[in-house]
């Protein structure tokens, strides 16, 4: 007797399931299997639903900050009051603060593991020696290390003390500071401390931060002017969480932050002649504000398109001028996760609100600071994308839950933080009218672009009759348009459903690139956005990714990993597998219980499932937890009919289909040739064989059709009476999964008669063989093929055995031989309008000049 | 002891647009997606190589011009795609070049694509590729290139310029 040892169950599921179930005979994959062994077990703080336990808790920190900016030095220096609530059910001996900046040092962790030409290496590069070519080192990674050694950076922590004074012992680890308790903290006490501290801040560019300040040299102002975006600027707590306890991974600069509510109160001391854009809301308007500003913003708050609160022509007469004199802005924010803000002298200020109604925050301001060089790009769509994400995203979740929204232009590309985002598009100063010592065009020039097109003077206010112009691009107008609505998007993902940035990227970017996906489609769907099915089929079929649930540091191609892969996932959810309605109830009901709080992925997954009355977990697995694709094959259709038993339909049928079949090939040459068969010189010879085919149909066959009758029950024969009168048309259709994520199966039915149906058949029939399945299909119509999903909604990453019978489907490159080159998609109209027209004066002087050239070089 | 910043940024115009770009959305880096596909039916080696429109539009800015074009300008597509041409060979295993026909370029929705193509020769198993674009403009680019044989693919990632690797199938 032969011994079948079969290799355990696929890997993947063992290691899944911790083990503790095992296929070791055959080898079937349980696709379908349910995700509650390797999803944490239900509990009184995340129940079984993925709502908040009826015990759910976290904790409350509140901030007090005094800080004063010294625009010279670049450096910031003050002072916080924390107020830490401990609402866990444990008692705390110390806290853990997170000191981002400290990653600058040269012996952080992320510096001393930044490998050299290593993968997914962030910020400037480096390359590896290879033959005759030697190592190489960016002149940016040149100027990062030189920016490193000049500056002493990280947190320079002067004192810890307690509420009455006491100095605190503290123990910095890396980006970590363990403070610790002069007392044990019980739970529902509360603990509060100082911390006096400075630290110089970073060149967003030389270091490849997410904050810092921008230095614009050539600006009039002596010493020029900077644009400060201030973010991770002070110690602020970690996360103290019922599925970690302490969260206090080290930053090592890709995964992101992991944060506690709060609310706080900011004075910032900065140059009298600087704008802030914050965090929360500001509290003292009279003392920063002029009276022509806060009237202006009174304006704004009804407007239907944004008012300038600063104009072009103010912020650049003030970056010209400086001055000595400090004020001191103040803020409050509540119920926030964290705070930033961003300064400079050059912004351009603009606003409107966004009446959304409801009992929460009726009135959300809209906000944009700019400078001159981000015009007039930034004055048409910065604010207004800002409204368009508010309206969008609280469909799907909930009313935006702040007093503003607000995007900001500095050196930082595109970065999130509670009422405030930091977005890096800029225009480009015209050709031929930059000033000699290479500043940018006065600002006549451009307040003839940008005079008038907001409020309501114009809709698009890119073109003017002004010579010389900055411009933009396209692309620069969709990066803008893109990345605020993305940037704002944050604001619900995850500032307010503040999932755990550090250890699950996804959570956030992912289902935030899922609705900004949908929010830009809703402003213009001929803007290609990039979260379609066909966009992350390149990636999903390379060797080299690794799962969605990957811990954030060891992912390896983050944005197709942790942005497209799951926003495409959660459209394939919602238009394939869930329809909108399910999809938007389950979505919205996610984003309500967690408004404010903690979710963790199995709270995601349990919600999707227990709202939506779907079960999900065949696709949490292949999306989330493998590096499967998805690729159906439609391998084969056989096509039956009904065979009726009697001889006198069926026989006739038989003998039709033979008829059918092509002549053979040997007796068609017989008769080209003019051969005669025997039978046919002599027909007087003849039998009843010549007379009666194989088909003929005698008693016998009908006596025994009779008997067959007879033996059938009633109701077996009222079905077989209704299939023989019916003769529908039966299908037998082969698919395999060659991808290995199963995949609801889209079908395209082109029946004979020119028209088409669509079917779907739900990703279940996978279950028991998710390999390869047979479906039958009886149908009343004669099919001439049939097409797997035919519009590209499951990311499907092979068309070519989608259809049956098989299509030529070119490759990229057949078609792009086969078509006439199509060339630009599209101009930059702004700069083509500033041509003039040649005349017919221009040509003949062209045809002038280019017959003097030819003489002279004669 | 504060350390006075010592900070003369050059001008930055394009160059400060990539950097920032490079971490826009908070996290996405430059990459070009590349596939290398053997093709039966054409009985050629098709060479695809997929760029995001706005890289694209920065890159260039570096390569040629600071006023570049890639929308607006022909001469500058062409400027582009030549230079996305020259910055991938593949090799046999022996080292020999393996002549790569330039077959022109499109622009279509968010990407600009550049084909290439060579005869296949059916012994032949192993390739020793080659991407370097991009890489001398900004050194996290990443090139991603899927080699697809008979349904098979084989992924190799360069990080870093001046490297082949060598992609094998049974």
């Amino acid at each position: 007797m032969k011994l079948w040892i079969s290799a355990s169950l696929i890997l993947l599921a063992g290691s899944l399931s911790a083990q503790s179930v095992q296929q070791t005979k055959g080898n079937f994959e349980d696709k379908f299997r349910q995700l509650d062994e390797i999803l944490p077990t239900p509990n009184i703080y995340r129940n079984a639903a993925g709502e908040p336990g009826y015990a759910y808790w976290q904790q409350q920190v509140d901030y007090q900050i005094q800080i004063t900016l010294d625009e010279e030095l670049k450096r910031l220096e003050g002072s916080l009051d924390i107020s830490y609530q401990n609402n866990s059910p444990d008692t705390l001996r110390y806290l853990w603060l997170q000191l981002d900046q400290n990653i600058f040092r040269d012996d952080s962790m992320s510096e001393l593991t930044n490998t050299f030409a290593g993968i997914g290496r962030r910020g400037p590069g480096t390359s590896l020696a290879n033959g005759d070519s030697p190592a190489e080192l960016s002149i940016s990674e040149l100027r990062r290390q030189q920016f490193m050694a000049d500056n002493e950076l990280g947190y320079d922590i002067q004192s810890i003390e307690a509420a009455n004074g006491d100095a605190l012992n503290y123990v910095i680890v890396g980006t970590n500071m363990r403070v610790d308790l002069p007392r044990p903290l019980s739970s529902g006490d509360s603990f509060s401390l100082s911390i006096d501290y400075a630290y110089n801040i970073v060149e967003e560019d030389a270091v490849w931060a997410r904050s810092g300040y921008e230095h614009f040299p050539d600006d009039a102002r002596e010493g020029g002017n900077h644009i400060f975006l201030i973010a991770q600027w002070y110690p602020r707590l970690h996360a103290y969480t019922d599925y970690e306890a302490w969260t206090n991974r080290e930053f090592l600069g890709r995964g992101e932050f992991t944060l506690e509510f709060g609310d706080y109160e900011v004075d910032i001391t900065l140059p009298a002649d600087h704008l802030v854009s914050s965090t929360g809301e500001l509290q003292n308007p009279n003392q920063v504000l002029t009276a022509t500003q806060r009237e202006r913003l009174r304006e704004a708050e009804n407007a239907d398109r944004p008012v300038f609160i600063v104009t072009a022509e103010e912020a650049l007469e003030n970056e010209t001028e400086g001055t000595e004199d400090t004020k001191t802005w103040r803020f409050e924010a509540k119920n926030v996760r964290d705070f930033a803000w961003a300064s400079s002298r050059k912004f351009i200020w603009d606003a409107q609100g966004y009446n959304q109604g409801g009992e929460v925050q009726p009135l959300v301001m809209a906000m944009s600071f700019y400078p001159k060089e981000g015009e007039p790009l930034w004055s048409t769509y910065s604010t207004a994308s800002v409204v368009h994400t508010m309206e969008v995203y609280s469909r799907f979740s909930f009313d935006y839950p702040y007093p503003v929204a607000q995007s900001v232009n500095g050196p930082v590309g595109g970065m999130e933080y509670p009422m405030i985002t930091f977005n890096g598009p800029r225009t480009e100063p015209p050709e031929d009218e930059e000033e000699e010592d290479g500043t940018d065009v006065e600002i006549g020039e451009i307040e003839g672009a940008i005079e008038g097109e907001i409020e309501g003077d114009s809709d698009v206010a890119t073109e003017s009759d002004e010579p010389g112009e900055r411009t933009y691009s396209l692309a620069e107008k969709r990066f803008l348009i893109g990345v605020v609505i993305h940037e704002i998007g944050h604001i619900y993902f995850p500032m307010t459903v503040n999932s755990d940035e550090r250890e699950w990227t996804w959570m956030d970017e992912g289902l935030n690139s899922f609705l900004d996906g949908i929010a830009g489609r809703e402003w213009d769907p001929d803007i290609p956005w990039g979260v379609e099915a066909r966009d992350i089929t390149g990636y999903m079929e390379s060797s080299n990714q690794v799962p969605i649930m990957t811990q954030s540091d060891s992912v390896w191609r983050l944005g197709p990993n942790a942005y497209t892969k799951p926003a495409v996932a959660l459209n394939i959810l919602r238009e394939v597998v869930l329809g909108r309605e399910l999809f938007d109830f389950a979505f919205k009901e996610y984003s309500r219980r967690w408004m404010f709080k903690r979710p963790t992925p199995s709270d995601f997954f349990r919600t999707m499932e227990e709202a939506s009355g779907v079960d999900l977990d065949w696709f949490w697995r292949g999306w989330f937890y493998t590096t499967d694709h998805v690729d159906i094959s439609l391998d084969s259709i056989h096509s039956l009919r009904i065979d009726t038993a009697d001889p006198d339909i069926d026989f006739d049928r038989q003998r039709q289909e033979v008829k059918d079949e092509p002549i053979s090939l040997f007796i068609e040459r017989n008769r080209a040739l003019g051969l005669i068969p025997w039978v046919d010189t002599n027909p007087d010879i003849a039998d009843f064989y010549d007379e009666n085919d194989r088909f003929t149909v005698t008693n016998a066959e009908r006596n025994s059709y009779q008997s067959f009758l007879d033996g059938l029950d009633d109701w077996e024969r009222e079905a077989f009476e209704r299939a023989v009168e019916e003769d529908k048309n039966y299908y037998i259709l082969q698919f395999s999964n060659l991808g290995g994520l199963v995949s609801p199966i889209l079908l395209q039915l082109n029946y004979v008669d020119g028209s088409s149906e669509e079917m779907y058949i739900p990703a279940e029939i996978w279950r028991r063989t998710p390999e390869q399945v047979h479906k039958l299909l009886v149908l009343d119509k004669e099919l001439e093929g049939v097409v797997v999903d035919h519009q590209w909604e499951t990311a499907d990453v092979d068309i070519e055995n989608n259809s049956y019978p098989r299509r030529i489907i070119p490759s990229r490159i057949e078609a792009y031989q086969d078509k006439d080159s199509s060339g630009l998609v599209y101009r930059d109209l702004m700069r083509d309008s500033q041509v003039e027209l040649d005349s017919d004066e221009d040509e003949d002087e062209t045809g002038e000049d280019a017959e003097q050239e030819d003489s002279e070089s004669e | 002891m504060i350390k006075r910043m010592i900070n003369r940024s050059a001008a930055f115009a394009g160059l400060l647009a990539c950097l920032c770009f490079s971490a826009v959305f908070a996290h996405q880096q430059k990459s070009t997606f590349i596939e290398v596909l053997y093709n039966q039916r054409s009985g050629n080696m098709e060479i695809s190589q997929r760029f995001d429109l706005h890289d694209a539009e920065h890159a260039v800015q570096q390569l040629f011009d600071s006023r570049a074009d890639i929308l607006d300008s022909r001469d500058t597509q062409v400027s582009f795609y030549e230079y996305a041409a020259q910055n991938f060979s593949i090799e046999r295993p022996d080292g020999s070049s393996i002549n790569l026909e330039n077959l022109g370029f499109e622009i279509e929705g968010k990407f600009f694509w550049v084909y290439q193509q060579a005869p296949l020769d059916p012994e032949l198993s192993s390739l020793r590729l080659s991407s370097t674009v991009l890489q001398d403009l900004w050194a996290d680019q990443v090139n991603w290139v899927n080699v697809e044989r008979d349904g098979e693919i084989k992924t190799a990632v360069f990080q870093t310029q001046n490297n082949q690797i060598e992609i094998s199938f049974d």
